[in-house]
């Protein structure tokens, strides 16, 4: 069981003063936030005038419109709310993985980029919502924006245990129904397993109108395959074990990853899903630098309402 | 026990448990399959890419992984094969049985081996193959070498399983001047194998290896020869190996004469030397030279067609008396194998040539003294001749060994003392003619003759037959029909019988009832001659007419001429000149201080030689005549004698036996089965190939592993 101090490193929270975690899309709030909201009322900006129809509400003639014109327009605003950041953590046994014992593994890196995301969440007074998942949601915290949520949160992830392989599309399915209110989900998984699954259940993500961010983390072992003598893997999450010599597969199996690599960031972008590929052994700052910097570049105009 | 000389044979270098290393090509494999055990573990998350990854590659991980075993394997196998060569060349040659053997290797030294080809002669090739023999043993292995020359010794004498004393002794064999006699190499095989029976224990079985060039002079088959083979295949392998190669093509010198055959100071006299061509080539301009003393006198030039043969002559004469010496040479080197382009004479000129006409009777030896010397200028050999006319009861007085020839002129009453001179006289060189008439011979004088003398043929009408005129006396009357010697009337005759026993003995000149006129023989270094009628026209007290008319014939002088030199030259022409590995004899004064003589060889070494008495007569006996050349005895600053040894010339000829046709020579039985014959193996040795592969291999099983990624494990 991971000590929750780590995740919550004081070097790397003041390396993330600053960030700020924007929604792209549409969402909607409880509070007066920062991000665009699909509702329309007094206290947000004018954007833009309609035709008056039967029915419509009068208060929201634009009456120096009609005086200039003689035809009767509406006023339509944009309305500023708060953000839920749903964090979608893989505590499957795939993300115990440690290729160097110095190393975080995947699951301990996937916990402390969680827990840092929900820092910058909650500190910029947005609400954030903590799952952990295998081949189910295991435990939900409900969204809160409570800077107290924090603490809880890490307790949570240090509370959970790696037990089954990871079934992500089924989850993202159950994550679809069970997150009811649109906000940005953020999913943190090696994302080793079907990946038409994993499409599929991200897409049902964003008919929910869930803004979805995939951190794939992988450990470096993974991406290098810098094995050199006769090794037997011992597969996780149930899978069989392979006895081979990895300097004579090394480059089949990293045109195999790559292709798998390709294969997920290609769905997710088409999805329009943020997708970044991050190592165990990257400083997390960093990571989220430009998870959430790409956020603020990113930023676009509030679709339209539901 | 056995046990134990197993390990001790896995471990014993060269040797046919060395090929079971080619096990140890098995060893890639199992440390390949020993590696795959020897592994890492760790846990692995994304098995289904690993899987993908070796599905993916698999198939070609597997060739470069068998590529690697392969490589590795072959290296193994290359370096056992390279190793176990000499076995594996053992058991190509069908040597490789089980047990410990004798080899009995028999080397042809004949002067054929001599010739060159690609800078090595036939007996360097003979004896790199017998020592390629000797490498490819087996431990306990023993050997005997035989030096096949008409002597054949058995150079190692007790068969020994030590290598280095057998390769010395292949090695201390070198080429002779000698022929080489088929039959007296297997009794020295016999001999070698029964005393490596009597000596050697725990032999399991034998061979005998005939290194030759199978030249037809020296694989002469007769039955005895062929006897001695079935006999040999029967108790050994026999394995002829054919070192020789397809040049046939040879000019000798192959004989040499002089005419005439006695020579006299100032005397001019004829050389004739015979040369011949062999093989399928014709010879242009062959200068031929002519050396008298060691000084060139003159040279000419012959041609020789195809197989063809071609006399020069030279003309010279003799300033001096004594002993001198003549070479006729080829010039130059028009053929690869020189040794036989030459051909040497010792020729004796005489100041006087002093004949010993006994006569049985009075005026018996008058007609032949007057036949010798008839007192003419016209001839210089006649001017030399001196009849010295003595009575019968004389002979006892003579100092025989100043006399070139004795005629017994109707003597009979020849005793024991006298004829034993005259057989020492003959034994000596001298030439000893009998001319018979009605006498009763005693019975020494009957043991001294090549013939039975019988009674007179009855009174009748005989004449000679010259029986083609073969031999050398007759031969100038070829052609000559008018010289009258077939019109010689004879009235009477003794019947004469050649003794079985003398089979060398020639009738010169016959009747034309077929009964010998006259018969010569040779007896040691002389010659005997026996005529059937008196050559005397005196006749005795109870006869009634002269026997024959002979003497009154124009043929009688030259009949009488050619007699004698032909019996008085015996001494010197045949004494004196000899072939290789025949005795040299000369006689030696007995009353002389000295014992021993110093012999000068053809190559510049001496020998010494002990003088000996034969038959109460001294002798000097030179046995060690094995090459060409001059020889020159002497004592004490003296020269005593002088010998010309010459080649055997059937030898120059270089047709070989068709090395087929060997095993059909024994006729039947097992023994063909156990003959195999063979051309030798070239010196190409296929180790060194092997290793240089492996090395090859070696280069690349490190880059194979470093492409796999991997160096030995």
């Amino acid at each position: 069981m991971t000590n929750p101090s780590t995740h919550l490193d004081p070097a790397i929270l003041a390396k993330l003063q600053g960030l700020e975690l924007r929604a792209r899309y549409i969402v909607d709030g409880f509070q007066s936030g920062r991000h665009r909201s699909s509702h329309r009322g007094q206290s947000v900006e004018f954007t833009e005038h309609r035709e008056y129809a039967a029915g419509d509400d009068l208060r929201y003639v634009d009456w120096k419109v009609f005086g200039k014109t003689d035809k009767v327009y509406l006023k339509q605003f944009e309305a500023e709310t708060n953000l839920v950041c749903y964090l979608l953590v893989d505590i499957s046994e795939s993300m115990l993985y440690r290729g160097d014992p110095n190393l975080l593994s995947k699951l301990e890196y996937a916990q402390c980029l969680a827990a840092a995301i929900a820092y910058v969440v909650l500190r910029q007074r947005d609400s954030v919502s903590l799952a952990t998942f295998d081949d189910q949601l295991r435990d939900l915290m409900r969204e809160s924006g409570n800077p107290a949520h924090l603490h809880q949160l890490v307790h949570l992830m240090s509370q959970s245990e790696a037990i089954q392989k990871s079934d992500l599309g089924k989850v993202l399915h159950e994550a679809s129904s069970r997150f009811q209110r649109p906000g940005v989900v953020v999913v943190i998984s090696d994302l080793l397993g079907d990946v038409d699954s994993l499409l599929s259940g991200l897409k049902h993500l964003r008919y929910q109108r869930h803004e979805v961010i995939i951190l794939q983390v992988l450990d470096p072992a993974e991406t290098e395959f810098r094995f050199s003598s006769p090794t037997l893997f011992e597969g996780l999450e149930t899978q069989p074990d392979v006895l081979v010599q990895p300097r004579a597969i090394r480059q089949a199996y990293l045109a195999a990853l790559q292709e798998f690599l390709e294969r997920v960031e290609i769905g997710c972008r088409s999805l329009q899903a943020d997708y970044f590929r991050v190592r165990s052994d990257e400083a997390i700052d960093r990571v989220l630098q430009q998870v959430l910097g790409k956020g603020e570049s990113g930023k676009r105009k509030m679709a339209s309402g539901k | 026990m056995f046990f134990s000389r197993l390990l001790l044979a896995a471990f014993e270098f060269i040797s046919l448990p060395m090929l079971g290393w080619l096990a140890a090509g098995a060893l890639p494999w199992l440390i390949y399959r020993w590696n795959r055990r020897q592994h890492r573990t760790t846990s692995w998350a994304a098995v289904d890419l690993l899987l993908t990854a070796v599905s993916r590659s698999s198939r070609q991980v597997k060739l470069r992984q068998w590529l690697l075993i392969a490589v590795r394997t072959a290296i193994v196998v290359l370096v056992a094969l390279a190793v176990a060569e000499p076995v594996i060349r053992r058991w190509a040659r069908g040597s490789g049985g089980i047990g410990r053997s004798h080899t009995v290797i028999v080397l042809d030294q004949s002067y054929s081996m001599g010739l060159r080809s690609s800078n090595s002669s036939r007996l360097d090739r003979a004896k790199a193959e017998a020592r390629q023999l000797v490498e490819s043993r087996r431990r306990g292995d023993v050997f005997s070498v035989v030096g096949w020359t008409k002597s054949t010794d058995n150079i190692l004498g007790r068969p020994t399983a030590d290598p280095s004393l057998v390769l010395s002794a292949i090695g201390s064999l070198s080429q002779s001047e000698e022929t080489a006699d088929l039959s007296v190499a297997f009794r020295a095989v016999q001999a070698a194998l029964k005393r490596a029976e009597n000596e050697v224990p725990h032999l399991d079985h034998s061979n005998v290896v005939f290194l030759s060039d199978l030249s037809q002079n020296t694989w002469q088959v007769g039955p005895e020869v062929q006897s001695q083979l079935e006999g040999l295949a029967k108790q050994s392998r026999l394995t002829v190996i054919h070192v020789g190669d397809d040049e046939r093509n040879n000019v000798a010198v192959v004989d040499l004469t002089i005419e005439p055959t006695l020579l006299s100071r100032g005397q001019k006299v004829s050389f004739s030397a015979t040369l011949q061509g062999f093989g399928d080539k014709a010879w242009e301009d062959i200068e031929v030279e002519l050396s008298v003393d060691w000084r060139f006198v003159e040279s000419q030039q012959t041609s020789l067609s195809e197989g063809g043969v071609a006399a020069v002559r030279f003309d010279h004469q003799f300033d001096g008396e004594g002993s001198h010496t003549v070479l006729v040479s080829v010039a130059g080197e028009v053929d690869s194998l020189p040794i036989d382009n030459r051909r040497w004479l010792v020729v004796e000129v005489r100041p006087q040539l002093r004949v010993a006409c006994i006569a049985g009777r009075p005026r018996a030896a008058d007609d032949v003294a007057r036949a010798l010397a008839p007192g003419s200028q016209s001839d210089d050999f006649m001017q030399t001749i001196r009849p010295e006319i003595f009575s019968g009861g004389r002979l006892s007085e003579l100092d025989l060994k100043h006399y070139d020839a004795v005629f017994l002129c109707s003597v009979s009453d020849l005793n024991q003392h006298e004829a034993d001179r005259l057989a020492r006289f003959v034994q000596s060189g001298g030439g000893l003619t009998v001319l018979l008439d009605g006498q009763v011979l005693t019975e020494p004088m009957g043991h001294l003759l090549p013939v039975i003398v019988h009674e007179a043929v009855p009174i009748g009408e005989y004449h000679f037959d010259a029986l083609e005129y073969a031999h050398p006396i007759v031969e100038p009357f070829r052609g000559n029909e008018n010289a009258g010697l077939l019109k010689v009337a004879v009235m009477k005759y003794r019947r004469l019988t050649v003794k079985q026993e003398y089979r060398s003995a020639e009738t010169v000149l016959a009747f034309g009832t077929g009964d010998p006129a006259l018969v010569v023989d040779r007896r040691g270094l002389g010659r005997v001659a026996v005529m059937a009628v008196p050559c005397s026209l005196t006749i005795r007290t109870e006869e009634k007419s002269p026997w024959s008319s002979f003497a009154m014939s124009p043929s009688y002088l030259p009949v009488m001429r050619e007699l004698f030199a032909y019996i008085g030259s015996a001494r010197w022409l045949e004494g004196q000149n000899l072939q290789v590995d025949q005795t040299a004899t000369c006689r030696w004064d007995m009353s002389r201080p000295e014992t021993q003589v110093a012999v000068r060889m053809p190559d510049g070494s001496e020998q010494v030689l002990t003088t000996q008495a034969v038959e109460n007569q001294g002798m000097i006996l030179l046995t060690d005549t094995s090459q060409s050349g001059i020889y020159q005895v002497s004592t004490a600053g003296e020269q005593i004698a002088r010998f010309a040894v010459n080649l055997d010339p059937r030898e120059s000829d270089l047709a070989s036996l068709d090395v087929n046709d060997l095993p059909a020579i024994v006729a039947t039985g097992s023994a063909s089965s156990s003959i195999e014959v063979r051309t030798a193996t070239s010196d190409y040795s296929f180790a060194p190939s092997l290793l240089a592969c492996a090395a090859v291999l070696l280069l690349a099983e490190l880059a194979l592993a470093c492409w796999l990624g991997r160096g030995w494990q």
